[in-house]
Protein backbone atom coordinates (compact mmCIF):
# COMPACT_ATOMS: atom_id res chain seq x y z
CA UNK A 1 0.00 0.00 0.00
CA UNK A 2 1.45 3.38 -0.96
CA UNK A 3 1.52 6.32 1.44
CA UNK A 4 -1.05 8.17 -0.65
CA UNK A 5 -3.44 5.24 -0.55
CA UNK A 6 -3.02 4.97 3.20
CA UNK A 7 -3.76 8.70 3.54
CA UNK A 8 -6.88 8.21 1.48
CA UNK A 9 -8.23 5.75 4.03
CA UNK A 10 -8.00 8.01 7.10
CA UNK A 11 -11.39 8.89 8.63
CA UNK A 12 -10.87 12.58 7.72
CA UNK A 13 -10.11 11.78 4.10
CA UNK A 14 -13.04 9.39 3.87
CA UNK A 15 -15.40 11.95 5.38
CA UNK A 16 -14.16 14.57 2.96
CA UNK A 17 -14.66 12.22 0.01
CA UNK A 18 -18.11 11.30 1.28
CA UNK A 19 -19.04 15.00 1.50
CA UNK A 20 -17.72 15.53 -2.00
CA UNK A 21 -19.71 12.57 -3.32
CA UNK A 22 -22.84 13.84 -1.58
CA UNK A 23 -22.35 17.27 -3.09
CA UNK A 24 -21.89 15.74 -6.54
CA UNK A 25 -25.03 13.64 -6.15
CA UNK A 26 -26.97 16.69 -5.00
CA UNK A 27 -25.71 18.77 -7.90
CA UNK A 28 -26.60 15.99 -10.34
CA UNK A 29 -30.04 15.59 -8.84
CA UNK A 30 -30.59 19.30 -9.26
CA UNK A 31 -29.38 19.15 -12.83
CA UNK A 32 -31.65 16.21 -13.59
CA UNK A 33 -34.62 18.04 -12.09
CA UNK A 34 -33.81 21.12 -14.17
CA UNK A 35 -33.44 19.08 -17.33
CA UNK A 36 -36.71 17.32 -16.59
CA UNK A 37 -38.45 20.68 -16.18
CA UNK A 38 -36.97 21.98 -19.40
CA UNK A 39 -38.00 18.80 -21.18
CA UNK A 40 -41.51 19.06 -19.80
CA UNK A 41 -41.73 22.66 -20.97
CA UNK A 42 -40.37 21.79 -24.40
CA UNK A 43 -42.74 18.83 -24.76
CA UNK A 44 -45.64 20.95 -23.67
CA UNK A 45 -44.78 23.74 -26.07
CA UNK A 46 -44.49 21.26 -28.93
CA UNK A 47 -47.74 19.48 -28.06
CA UNK A 48 -49.54 22.76 -27.70
CA UNK A 49 -48.18 23.94 -31.03
CA UNK A 50 -49.30 20.75 -32.77
CA UNK A 51 -52.69 20.87 -31.12
CA UNK A 52 -53.20 24.44 -32.22
CA UNK A 53 -52.13 23.70 -35.77
CA UNK A 54 -54.68 20.92 -35.88
CA UNK A 55 -57.31 23.12 -34.27
CA UNK A 56 -56.64 25.79 -36.86
CA UNK A 57 -57.14 23.14 -39.52
CA UNK A 58 -60.32 21.93 -37.82
CA UNK A 59 -61.70 25.45 -37.98
CA UNK A 60 -61.33 25.62 -41.77
CA UNK A 61 -64.71 24.77 -43.12
CA UNK A 62 -66.16 21.56 -41.88
CA UNK A 63 -69.21 21.40 -39.69
CA UNK A 64 -70.30 19.64 -36.47
CA UNK A 65 -68.03 16.60 -36.77
CA UNK A 66 -64.91 18.74 -36.76
CA UNK A 67 -66.30 20.75 -33.87
CA UNK A 68 -66.66 17.66 -31.69
CA UNK A 69 -63.25 16.41 -32.74
CA UNK A 70 -61.80 19.73 -31.71
CA UNK A 71 -63.34 19.47 -28.22
CA UNK A 72 -62.06 15.94 -27.94
CA UNK A 73 -58.59 17.02 -28.97
CA UNK A 74 -58.54 19.84 -26.43
CA UNK A 75 -59.43 17.50 -23.57
CA UNK A 76 -56.96 14.87 -24.72
CA UNK A 77 -54.07 17.33 -25.05
CA UNK A 78 -54.74 18.97 -21.69
CA UNK A 79 -54.99 15.61 -19.90
CA UNK A 80 -51.87 14.28 -21.56
CA UNK A 81 -49.73 17.34 -20.88
CA UNK A 82 -50.57 17.43 -17.17
CA UNK A 83 -50.62 13.65 -16.77
CA UNK A 84 -54.27 13.51 -15.67
CA UNK A 85 -56.11 10.18 -15.37
CA UNK A 86 -59.38 11.58 -16.63
CA UNK A 87 -60.81 14.81 -17.94
CA UNK A 88 -64.02 16.42 -19.10
CA UNK A 89 -65.19 19.49 -20.94
CA UNK A 90 -68.45 21.38 -20.45
CA UNK A 91 -69.77 24.25 -22.54
CA UNK A 92 -72.19 26.78 -21.07
CA UNK A 93 -75.72 27.15 -22.37
CA UNK A 94 -76.43 30.73 -21.33
CA UNK A 95 -80.10 30.43 -22.20
CA UNK A 96 -80.81 27.69 -19.68
CA UNK A 97 -77.91 28.48 -17.30
CA UNK A 98 -76.62 24.95 -17.63
CA UNK A 99 -73.30 23.30 -18.22
CA UNK A 100 -73.59 20.99 -21.21
CA UNK A 101 -71.31 18.01 -20.92
CA UNK A 102 -69.47 17.59 -24.22
CA UNK A 103 -66.45 15.35 -23.84
CA UNK A 104 -65.01 13.01 -21.24
CA UNK A 105 -61.78 11.14 -21.24
CA UNK A 106 -60.80 8.27 -18.99
CA UNK A 107 -61.16 4.55 -18.55
CA UNK A 108 -64.84 4.67 -17.70
CA UNK A 109 -65.82 7.93 -19.38
CA UNK A 110 -69.50 8.41 -20.05
CA UNK A 111 -70.90 7.03 -23.27
CA UNK A 112 -73.83 9.39 -23.35
CA UNK A 113 -72.84 12.85 -24.50
CA UNK A 114 -74.45 16.19 -23.84
CA UNK A 115 -76.04 15.62 -20.44
CA UNK A 116 -76.66 18.86 -18.59
CA UNK A 117 -76.09 20.06 -15.06
CA UNK A 118 -77.28 23.35 -13.58
CA UNK A 119 -74.62 26.04 -13.64
CA UNK A 120 -74.71 26.21 -9.87
CA UNK A 121 -73.24 22.78 -9.23
CA UNK A 122 -70.09 22.72 -7.15
CA UNK A 123 -66.66 23.64 -8.34
CA UNK A 124 -67.38 23.63 -12.09
CA UNK A 125 -70.31 25.96 -11.44
CA UNK A 126 -68.14 28.35 -9.46
CA UNK A 127 -65.49 28.38 -12.18
CA UNK A 128 -68.09 28.93 -14.90
CA UNK A 129 -69.75 31.73 -12.94
CA UNK A 130 -66.61 33.60 -11.93
CA UNK A 131 -64.09 32.70 -14.60
CA UNK A 132 -61.58 31.84 -11.89
CA UNK A 133 -59.77 28.48 -11.83
CA UNK A 134 -59.86 26.24 -8.77
CA UNK A 135 -57.66 23.31 -7.79
CA UNK A 136 -59.06 20.89 -5.21
CA UNK A 137 -57.19 17.95 -3.76
CA UNK A 138 -59.97 16.03 -2.01
CA UNK A 139 -63.06 16.51 -4.10
CA UNK A 140 -64.84 13.49 -2.65
CA UNK A 141 -65.63 15.67 0.37
CA UNK A 142 -68.28 17.44 -1.68
CA UNK A 143 -70.89 14.75 -2.38
CA UNK A 144 -73.06 16.73 -4.79
CA UNK A 145 -70.04 17.76 -6.79
CA UNK A 146 -68.67 14.22 -6.73
CA UNK A 147 -71.94 12.87 -8.13
CA UNK A 148 -71.81 15.24 -11.10
CA UNK A 149 -68.25 14.22 -11.87
CA UNK A 150 -68.94 10.52 -11.44
CA UNK A 151 -71.63 10.89 -14.06
CA UNK A 152 -69.11 12.14 -16.61
CA UNK A 153 -66.00 10.08 -15.91
CA UNK A 154 -67.50 7.08 -14.13
CA UNK A 155 -65.73 7.37 -10.78
CA UNK A 156 -65.11 9.83 -7.95
CA UNK A 157 -61.66 11.40 -8.28
CA UNK A 158 -59.42 12.63 -5.48
CA UNK A 159 -58.00 15.74 -7.07
CA UNK A 160 -59.50 18.15 -9.57
CA UNK A 161 -58.20 21.10 -11.53
CA UNK A 162 -60.97 23.17 -13.06
CA UNK A 163 -60.23 25.97 -15.54
CA UNK A 164 -62.60 28.31 -17.38
CA UNK A 165 -62.68 28.52 -21.17
CA UNK A 166 -62.65 32.22 -21.90
CA UNK A 167 -63.38 33.91 -25.18
CA UNK A 168 -62.77 37.61 -24.74
CA UNK A 169 -64.85 38.67 -21.75
CA UNK A 170 -67.25 35.75 -22.03
CA UNK A 171 -66.81 32.40 -20.33
CA UNK A 172 -67.90 29.70 -22.75
CA UNK A 173 -67.17 26.57 -20.71
CA UNK A 174 -64.89 24.74 -18.30
CA UNK A 175 -62.24 22.06 -18.59
CA UNK A 176 -61.73 19.72 -15.66
CA UNK A 177 -58.76 17.44 -15.13
CA UNK A 178 -58.84 14.64 -12.57
CA UNK A 179 -56.13 12.77 -10.61
CA UNK A 180 -52.53 13.23 -11.64
CA UNK A 181 -50.65 10.07 -12.52
CA UNK A 182 -48.26 10.39 -9.57
CA UNK A 183 -51.10 10.77 -7.07
CA UNK A 184 -49.99 14.31 -6.19
CA UNK A 185 -52.44 17.21 -6.05
CA UNK A 186 -52.54 19.63 -8.98
CA UNK A 187 -50.09 22.46 -8.41
CA UNK A 188 -50.20 26.19 -8.97
CA UNK A 189 -47.92 25.58 -11.97
CA UNK A 190 -50.48 23.16 -13.44
CA UNK A 191 -53.12 25.83 -12.99
CA UNK A 192 -51.08 28.36 -14.92
CA UNK A 193 -50.19 25.92 -17.69
CA UNK A 194 -53.75 24.72 -18.19
CA UNK A 195 -54.92 28.33 -18.03
CA UNK A 196 -52.70 29.27 -20.95
CA UNK A 197 -53.86 26.26 -22.89
CA UNK A 198 -57.53 26.95 -22.14
CA UNK A 199 -57.39 30.50 -23.43
CA UNK A 200 -56.09 29.25 -26.80
CA UNK A 201 -58.60 26.42 -26.80
CA UNK A 202 -61.49 28.79 -26.18
CA UNK A 203 -60.54 30.85 -29.22
CA UNK A 204 -60.45 27.70 -31.34
CA UNK A 205 -63.86 26.59 -30.01
CA UNK A 206 -65.41 29.96 -30.78
CA UNK A 207 -63.96 29.92 -34.29
CA UNK A 208 -65.20 26.44 -34.91
CA UNK A 209 -68.63 27.23 -33.46
CA UNK A 210 -69.01 30.25 -35.72
CA UNK A 211 -68.11 28.17 -38.75
CA UNK A 212 -70.57 25.47 -37.70
CA UNK A 213 -73.41 27.92 -37.06
CA UNK A 214 -72.86 29.87 -40.24
CA UNK A 215 -72.70 26.64 -42.21
CA UNK A 216 -76.05 25.64 -40.72
CA UNK A 217 -77.52 29.04 -41.45
CA UNK A 218 -76.34 29.11 -45.06
CA UNK A 219 -77.53 25.59 -45.73
CA UNK A 220 -80.93 26.57 -44.36
CA UNK A 221 -80.96 29.65 -46.63
CA UNK A 222 -79.99 27.53 -49.62
CA UNK A 223 -82.72 25.01 -48.88
CA UNK A 224 -85.19 27.85 -48.73
CA UNK A 225 -84.11 29.04 -52.17
CA UNK A 226 -85.58 25.93 -53.77
CA UNK A 227 -88.37 26.79 -56.26
CA UNK A 228 -91.52 28.17 -54.70
CA UNK A 229 -90.05 30.41 -52.03
CA UNK A 230 -88.70 33.94 -52.18
CA UNK A 231 -85.19 34.87 -51.09
CA UNK A 232 -86.35 37.04 -48.21
CA UNK A 233 -88.78 34.42 -47.03
CA UNK A 234 -85.92 31.91 -46.98
CA UNK A 235 -83.68 34.20 -44.96
CA UNK A 236 -86.48 34.97 -42.55
CA UNK A 237 -87.26 31.28 -42.03
CA UNK A 238 -83.58 30.41 -41.54
CA UNK A 239 -83.10 33.19 -39.03
CA UNK A 240 -86.20 32.13 -37.16
CA UNK A 241 -84.94 28.56 -36.94
CA UNK A 242 -81.55 29.62 -35.68
CA UNK A 243 -82.65 32.76 -33.89
CA UNK A 244 -82.12 31.55 -30.35
CA UNK A 245 -78.55 30.45 -30.86
CA UNK A 246 -77.76 33.54 -32.87
CA UNK A 247 -79.28 36.01 -30.46
CA UNK A 248 -77.33 34.49 -27.62
CA UNK A 249 -74.04 34.59 -29.45
CA UNK A 250 -74.44 37.92 -31.17
CA UNK A 251 -74.90 39.45 -27.74
CA UNK A 252 -71.73 37.81 -26.47
CA UNK A 253 -69.42 37.96 -29.42
CA UNK A 254 -68.19 40.88 -31.46
CA UNK A 255 -67.19 38.32 -34.03
CA UNK A 256 -70.82 37.29 -34.55
CA UNK A 257 -72.10 40.83 -34.62
CA UNK A 258 -69.60 41.82 -37.28
CA UNK A 259 -70.19 38.70 -39.35
CA UNK A 260 -73.92 39.33 -39.27
CA UNK A 261 -73.41 42.96 -40.26
CA UNK A 262 -71.46 41.82 -43.30
CA UNK A 263 -74.26 39.38 -44.15
CA UNK A 264 -76.81 42.19 -43.89
CA UNK A 265 -74.77 44.48 -46.14
CA UNK A 266 -74.31 41.80 -48.78
CA UNK A 267 -77.99 41.03 -48.61
CA UNK A 268 -78.90 44.72 -49.04
CA UNK A 269 -76.54 45.24 -51.98
CA UNK A 270 -77.78 42.05 -53.66
CA UNK A 271 -81.27 43.47 -53.79
CA UNK A 272 -80.10 46.32 -56.06
CA UNK A 273 -79.86 44.25 -59.21
CA UNK A 274 -77.15 42.32 -61.05
CA UNK A 275 -74.70 45.26 -61.40
CA UNK A 276 -74.60 45.94 -57.67
CA UNK A 277 -74.22 42.23 -57.02
CA UNK A 278 -71.36 41.99 -59.46
CA UNK A 279 -69.54 44.98 -57.94
CA UNK A 280 -70.02 43.63 -54.43
CA UNK A 281 -68.71 40.25 -55.47
CA UNK A 282 -65.59 41.80 -57.04
CA UNK A 283 -64.83 43.95 -54.00
CA UNK A 284 -65.30 41.06 -51.59
CA UNK A 285 -63.14 38.81 -53.78
CA UNK A 286 -60.33 41.39 -53.69
CA UNK A 287 -60.62 41.78 -49.93
CA UNK A 288 -60.58 38.02 -49.47
CA UNK A 289 -57.49 37.68 -51.69
CA UNK A 290 -55.73 40.40 -49.69
CA UNK A 291 -56.66 38.82 -46.35
CA UNK A 292 -55.46 35.42 -47.57
CA UNK A 293 -52.09 36.83 -48.61
CA UNK A 294 -51.69 38.57 -45.24
CA UNK A 295 -52.68 35.41 -43.42
CA UNK A 296 -50.06 33.31 -45.20
CA UNK A 297 -47.39 35.93 -44.45
CA UNK A 298 -48.29 35.86 -40.77
CA UNK A 299 -48.71 32.10 -40.62
CA UNK A 300 -45.59 31.65 -38.49
CA UNK A 301 -46.94 33.96 -35.78
CA UNK A 302 -50.60 33.22 -36.32
CA UNK A 303 -52.74 33.58 -33.26
CA UNK A 304 -50.20 31.82 -31.09
CA UNK A 305 -49.22 35.09 -29.45
CA UNK B 1 -44.93 28.94 -12.55
CA UNK B 2 -48.07 29.68 -10.48
CA UNK B 3 -51.28 31.71 -10.53
CA UNK B 4 -50.85 35.21 -11.90
CA UNK B 5 -49.39 37.87 -9.61
CA UNK B 6 -47.86 35.34 -7.22
CA UNK B 7 -44.31 35.54 -8.63
CA UNK B 8 -43.63 38.50 -6.34
CA UNK B 9 -43.97 36.18 -3.37
CA UNK B 10 -41.56 33.41 -4.39
CA UNK B 11 -38.08 33.19 -2.82
CA UNK B 12 -36.64 34.63 -6.06
CA UNK B 13 -39.22 37.37 -6.48
CA UNK B 14 -39.68 38.57 -2.92
CA UNK B 15 -38.64 42.19 -2.34
CA UNK B 16 -37.35 43.46 1.00
CA UNK B 17 -38.48 47.10 1.09
CA UNK B 18 -36.76 49.64 3.29
CA UNK B 19 -38.36 49.90 6.72
CA UNK B 20 -39.54 53.35 7.77
CA UNK B 21 -38.16 53.82 11.30
CA UNK B 22 -41.28 55.40 12.76
CA UNK B 23 -43.42 52.66 11.26
CA UNK B 24 -41.12 50.08 12.86
CA UNK B 25 -42.93 50.79 16.10
CA UNK B 26 -45.97 49.23 14.55
CA UNK B 27 -45.53 45.57 15.43
CA UNK B 28 -47.92 42.68 14.89
CA UNK B 29 -48.41 42.64 18.64
CA UNK B 30 -49.35 46.33 18.67
CA UNK B 31 -51.53 45.90 15.59
CA UNK B 32 -53.60 42.88 16.57
CA UNK B 33 -52.12 41.22 19.67
CA UNK B 34 -54.93 39.94 21.90
CA UNK B 35 -57.63 40.87 19.38
CA UNK B 36 -60.41 38.46 18.43
CA UNK B 37 -62.19 40.63 15.87
CA UNK B 38 -65.04 41.37 18.30
CA UNK B 39 -67.33 44.15 17.12
CA UNK B 40 -66.16 44.04 13.51
CA UNK B 41 -68.62 43.21 10.71
CA UNK B 42 -67.18 41.34 7.74
CA UNK B 43 -69.27 40.80 4.61
CA UNK B 44 -68.32 37.86 2.42
CA UNK B 45 -69.53 38.81 -1.06
CA UNK B 46 -69.57 35.44 -2.73
CA UNK B 47 -71.65 32.30 -3.37
CA UNK B 48 -73.37 32.47 0.03
CA UNK B 49 -72.28 30.99 3.36
CA UNK B 50 -73.40 27.72 4.89
CA UNK B 51 -74.18 29.37 8.22
CA UNK B 52 -74.36 26.17 10.30
CA UNK B 53 -70.99 24.84 9.15
CA UNK B 54 -69.06 23.84 12.30
CA UNK B 55 -66.02 25.80 11.09
CA UNK B 56 -67.92 29.09 11.45
CA UNK B 57 -68.75 28.85 15.16
CA UNK B 58 -72.22 30.33 14.64
CA UNK B 59 -70.77 33.74 13.77
CA UNK B 60 -72.88 34.29 10.64
CA UNK B 61 -75.15 37.12 11.75
CA UNK B 62 -77.07 37.94 8.60
CA UNK B 63 -76.85 38.88 4.99
CA UNK B 64 -78.73 39.14 1.76
CA UNK B 65 -79.06 37.23 -1.48
CA UNK B 66 -79.05 39.21 -4.71
CA UNK B 67 -81.50 37.50 -7.06
CA UNK B 68 -82.88 38.17 -10.51
CA UNK B 69 -86.65 38.51 -10.82
CA UNK B 70 -88.22 39.42 -14.13
CA UNK B 71 -84.93 40.74 -15.46
CA UNK B 72 -84.46 42.93 -12.38
CA UNK B 73 -81.77 42.51 -9.75
CA UNK B 74 -83.47 42.50 -6.34
CA UNK B 75 -82.52 41.79 -2.71
CA UNK B 76 -83.89 38.75 -0.91
CA UNK B 77 -83.26 38.86 2.83
CA UNK B 78 -84.58 35.37 3.54
CA UNK B 79 -82.12 32.68 4.59
CA UNK B 80 -79.84 31.23 1.90
CA UNK B 81 -77.12 28.62 1.63
CA UNK B 82 -73.98 28.25 -0.43
CA UNK B 83 -74.41 26.83 -3.93
CA UNK B 84 -70.74 26.25 -4.52
CA UNK B 85 -68.83 26.07 -1.22
CA UNK B 86 -66.55 28.97 -2.09
CA UNK B 87 -68.19 31.55 0.17
CA UNK B 88 -68.17 29.09 3.08
CA UNK B 89 -64.45 28.54 2.49
CA UNK B 90 -63.72 32.27 2.62
CA UNK B 91 -65.89 32.75 5.73
CA UNK B 92 -64.12 29.82 7.39
CA UNK B 93 -60.69 31.32 6.80
CA UNK B 94 -61.78 34.69 8.21
CA UNK B 95 -63.34 33.02 11.26
CA UNK B 96 -60.21 30.94 11.90
CA UNK B 97 -58.22 34.18 12.21
CA UNK B 98 -60.82 36.51 13.77
CA UNK B 99 -63.09 34.14 15.75
CA UNK B 100 -65.31 36.86 17.19
CA UNK B 101 -65.78 38.91 14.02
CA UNK B 102 -69.39 38.96 12.81
CA UNK B 103 -69.86 37.39 9.40
CA UNK B 104 -72.45 38.53 6.86
CA UNK B 105 -73.20 36.61 3.69
CA UNK B 106 -73.83 38.69 0.58
CA UNK B 107 -74.76 36.12 -2.03
CA UNK B 108 -74.13 37.35 -5.55
CA UNK B 109 -73.47 34.03 -7.23
CA UNK B 110 -75.84 31.18 -7.85
CA UNK B 111 -77.28 28.87 -10.45
CA UNK B 112 -79.50 31.56 -11.94
CA UNK B 113 -77.10 34.46 -11.65
CA UNK B 114 -74.07 33.04 -13.42
CA UNK B 115 -71.94 35.79 -11.98
CA UNK B 116 -73.48 38.85 -13.57
CA UNK B 117 -71.65 42.08 -12.93
CA UNK B 118 -74.87 43.85 -11.97
CA UNK B 119 -75.58 41.33 -9.19
CA UNK B 120 -72.03 41.79 -7.96
CA UNK B 121 -72.39 45.58 -7.94
CA UNK B 122 -75.75 45.30 -6.14
CA UNK B 123 -74.14 43.09 -3.49
CA UNK B 124 -71.32 45.58 -2.95
CA UNK B 125 -73.81 48.43 -2.64
CA UNK B 126 -75.82 46.52 -0.03
CA UNK B 127 -72.73 45.76 2.05
CA UNK B 128 -71.47 49.34 1.92
CA UNK B 129 -74.88 50.75 2.83
CA UNK B 130 -75.27 48.28 5.70
CA UNK B 131 -72.19 49.59 7.54
CA UNK B 132 -69.95 46.61 7.05
CA UNK B 133 -66.38 47.29 8.18
CA UNK B 134 -64.74 44.87 5.76
CA UNK B 135 -65.86 43.38 2.44
CA UNK B 136 -64.11 40.19 1.42
CA UNK B 137 -64.20 40.03 -2.37
CA UNK B 138 -62.67 36.76 -3.51
CA UNK B 139 -64.16 37.43 -6.92
CA UNK B 140 -64.34 40.19 -9.47
CA UNK B 141 -65.28 40.81 -13.04
CA UNK B 142 -63.11 41.28 -16.12
CA UNK B 143 -65.97 42.98 -17.98
CA UNK B 144 -65.01 46.55 -18.77
CA UNK B 145 -68.63 47.66 -18.84
CA UNK B 146 -68.61 47.41 -15.03
CA UNK B 147 -65.39 49.38 -14.63
CA UNK B 148 -67.05 52.69 -13.79
CA UNK B 149 -69.84 51.31 -11.59
CA UNK B 150 -67.43 49.29 -9.49
CA UNK B 151 -64.93 52.13 -9.35
CA UNK B 152 -67.58 54.43 -7.94
CA UNK B 153 -68.58 51.80 -5.37
CA UNK B 154 -64.95 51.25 -4.38
CA UNK B 155 -64.51 55.00 -3.87
CA UNK B 156 -67.75 55.22 -1.87
CA UNK B 157 -66.47 52.42 0.35
CA UNK B 158 -63.11 54.12 0.74
CA UNK B 159 -64.68 57.39 1.86
CA UNK B 160 -66.88 55.52 4.36
CA UNK B 161 -63.88 53.71 5.86
CA UNK B 162 -65.11 50.38 4.55
CA UNK B 163 -62.14 48.17 3.74
CA UNK B 164 -62.37 46.24 0.47
CA UNK B 165 -60.10 43.19 0.46
CA UNK B 166 -59.99 41.68 -3.02
CA UNK B 167 -58.42 38.60 -4.57
CA UNK B 168 -56.22 39.28 -7.59
CA UNK B 169 -57.34 37.54 -10.76
CA UNK B 170 -55.76 34.10 -11.12
CA UNK B 171 -55.12 34.89 -14.78
CA UNK B 172 -52.77 37.69 -15.79
CA UNK B 173 -55.51 40.10 -16.82
CA UNK B 174 -57.09 42.96 -14.87
CA UNK B 175 -60.24 42.22 -12.90
CA UNK B 176 -62.35 44.80 -11.17
CA UNK B 177 -62.25 45.97 -8.44
CA UNK B 178 -58.95 44.24 -7.59
CA UNK B 179 -56.86 46.63 -9.73
CA UNK B 180 -58.21 49.82 -8.14
CA UNK B 181 -55.88 51.80 -5.87
CA UNK B 182 -58.49 52.11 -3.13
CA UNK B 183 -58.71 48.39 -2.38
CA UNK B 184 -56.37 45.91 -0.72
CA UNK B 185 -55.46 43.41 -3.43
CA UNK B 186 -54.16 39.98 -2.44
CA UNK B 187 -52.51 37.07 -4.27
CA UNK B 188 -51.31 33.79 -2.75
CA UNK B 189 -47.96 32.49 -1.57
CA UNK B 190 -47.15 28.89 -0.70
CA UNK B 191 -46.53 29.32 3.04
CA UNK B 192 -49.00 27.80 5.49
CA UNK B 193 -48.89 30.06 8.53
CA UNK B 194 -52.14 32.05 8.40
CA UNK B 195 -50.48 35.13 9.91
CA UNK B 196 -47.59 35.17 7.49
CA UNK B 197 -48.15 37.71 4.74
CA UNK B 198 -45.86 39.58 2.39
CA UNK B 199 -45.98 43.16 1.18
CA UNK B 200 -45.55 43.77 -2.56
CA UNK B 201 -44.04 47.16 -3.42
CA UNK B 202 -45.07 46.73 -7.10
CA UNK B 203 -48.85 47.20 -7.39
CA UNK B 204 -51.63 46.46 -8.32
CA UNK B 205 -51.26 43.50 -5.95
CA UNK B 206 -50.49 44.75 -2.42
CA UNK B 207 -50.07 41.62 -0.31
CA UNK B 208 -49.40 37.88 -0.51
CA UNK B 209 -51.09 35.45 1.90
CA UNK B 210 -51.56 31.65 2.07
CA UNK B 211 -53.63 30.17 -0.76
CA UNK B 212 -51.81 27.17 -2.19
CA UNK B 213 -53.14 23.75 -1.23
CA UNK B 214 -54.76 24.86 1.99
CA UNK B 215 -57.60 23.15 3.83
CA UNK B 216 -60.86 25.09 3.92
CA UNK B 217 -64.45 24.37 4.98
CA UNK B 218 -66.78 23.57 2.09
CA UNK B 219 -70.52 23.12 1.68
CA UNK B 220 -72.15 20.08 3.21
CA UNK B 221 -70.24 20.51 6.48
CA UNK B 222 -67.04 19.15 4.96
CA UNK B 223 -63.57 20.40 4.13
CA UNK B 224 -61.45 20.37 0.99
CA UNK B 225 -57.88 21.33 0.14
CA UNK B 226 -57.70 23.93 -2.54
CA UNK B 227 -55.55 26.50 -4.35
CA UNK B 228 -56.23 30.01 -5.61
CA UNK B 229 -55.88 33.73 -4.91
CA UNK B 230 -59.48 33.48 -3.67
CA UNK B 231 -58.26 31.91 -0.46
CA UNK B 232 -55.44 34.39 0.15
CA UNK B 233 -57.78 37.40 0.39
CA UNK B 234 -59.77 36.11 3.42
CA UNK B 235 -56.52 35.69 5.38
CA UNK B 236 -55.93 39.42 5.02
CA UNK B 237 -59.63 40.15 5.74
CA UNK B 238 -59.25 38.21 8.99
CA UNK B 239 -56.14 40.11 10.01
CA UNK B 240 -57.79 43.45 9.12
CA UNK B 241 -60.75 42.42 11.32
CA UNK B 242 -58.34 41.88 14.22
CA UNK B 243 -56.70 45.26 13.59
CA UNK B 244 -60.01 47.15 13.33
CA UNK B 245 -61.32 45.46 16.45
CA UNK B 246 -58.31 46.63 18.43
CA UNK B 247 -58.10 50.05 16.75
CA UNK B 248 -61.62 51.10 15.75
CA UNK B 249 -62.07 53.89 13.22
CA UNK B 250 -58.91 53.37 11.17
CA UNK B 251 -59.13 54.52 7.55
CA UNK B 252 -58.29 52.29 4.58
CA UNK B 253 -54.91 53.97 4.02
CA UNK B 254 -54.02 53.60 7.70
CA UNK B 255 -54.91 49.92 7.55
CA UNK B 256 -52.74 49.48 4.46
CA UNK B 257 -49.86 51.21 6.22
CA UNK B 258 -50.20 48.92 9.24
CA UNK B 259 -50.28 45.86 7.00
CA UNK B 260 -47.15 47.04 5.22
CA UNK B 261 -45.34 47.66 8.51
CA UNK B 262 -46.27 44.22 9.84
CA UNK B 263 -45.61 42.23 6.65
CA UNK B 264 -43.04 39.46 7.02
CA UNK B 265 -40.65 40.74 4.35
CA UNK B 266 -40.68 44.30 5.70
CA UNK B 267 -39.95 43.22 9.28
CA UNK B 268 -37.55 40.37 8.67
CA UNK B 269 -35.63 41.05 5.47
CA UNK B 270 -35.18 37.34 4.93
CA UNK B 271 -37.27 34.40 3.82
CA UNK B 272 -39.26 32.62 6.54
CA UNK B 273 -37.54 29.64 8.10
CA UNK B 274 -39.20 26.39 7.04
CA UNK B 275 -40.18 24.19 9.95
CA UNK B 276 -42.17 21.00 9.99
CA UNK B 277 -45.76 21.58 9.07
CA UNK B 278 -45.27 25.20 8.05
CA UNK B 279 -43.01 28.03 9.10
CA UNK B 280 -41.95 29.66 12.32
CA UNK B 281 -43.64 32.99 11.79
CA UNK B 282 -43.39 36.01 13.96
CA UNK B 283 -46.80 36.79 15.39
Amino acid sequence: MTEDAADALTPEALTARLRQAEATILAQAREIAELRDQLADATFAEELRQALVRMGAAGQLTAPVAHNELLDLIVRTAAHVLGAQAASLFLIDHETNELVFEVALGESAAEARRFRVPLGEGIAGWVAATGQPVAVSDASQDPRFAAAIARSIGYIPRSVLCIPLRSGEAIIGVVELFDKANGQPFTAADMELLGQFASQAAVAIEQSRIVRDLTQLFSAVLQGLLPGGSEEEALRRALETHAAAFTERTVQSEWYRETLQITHLVSEISRHGPEARHLCQQILASVAAYVRSQASQNAAGGWLR
Amino acid sequence: MRPAWTAAFTPEGLAFPTPIPVLDEITPDWAWGGSTGRGVRVAVVDSGIEADHPALGGMVRGGVAVVERGGQVVYDDGPHGDDFGHGTACAGIIHSIAPEAELYSVKVLGPTLSGTGSAFAAGLRWAIEHQMHILNLSLGTTKREFYATLHELADTAYFKNTILVTAANNFPQPSFPSVYASVISVACHDQKDPFLFYYNPAPPVDFGAPGIDIQVPWRGGGYISTTGNSFAAPHISGIVALILSKHPGLTPFQVKTILRATAWNVRNHQLPRQVEGGVAAER
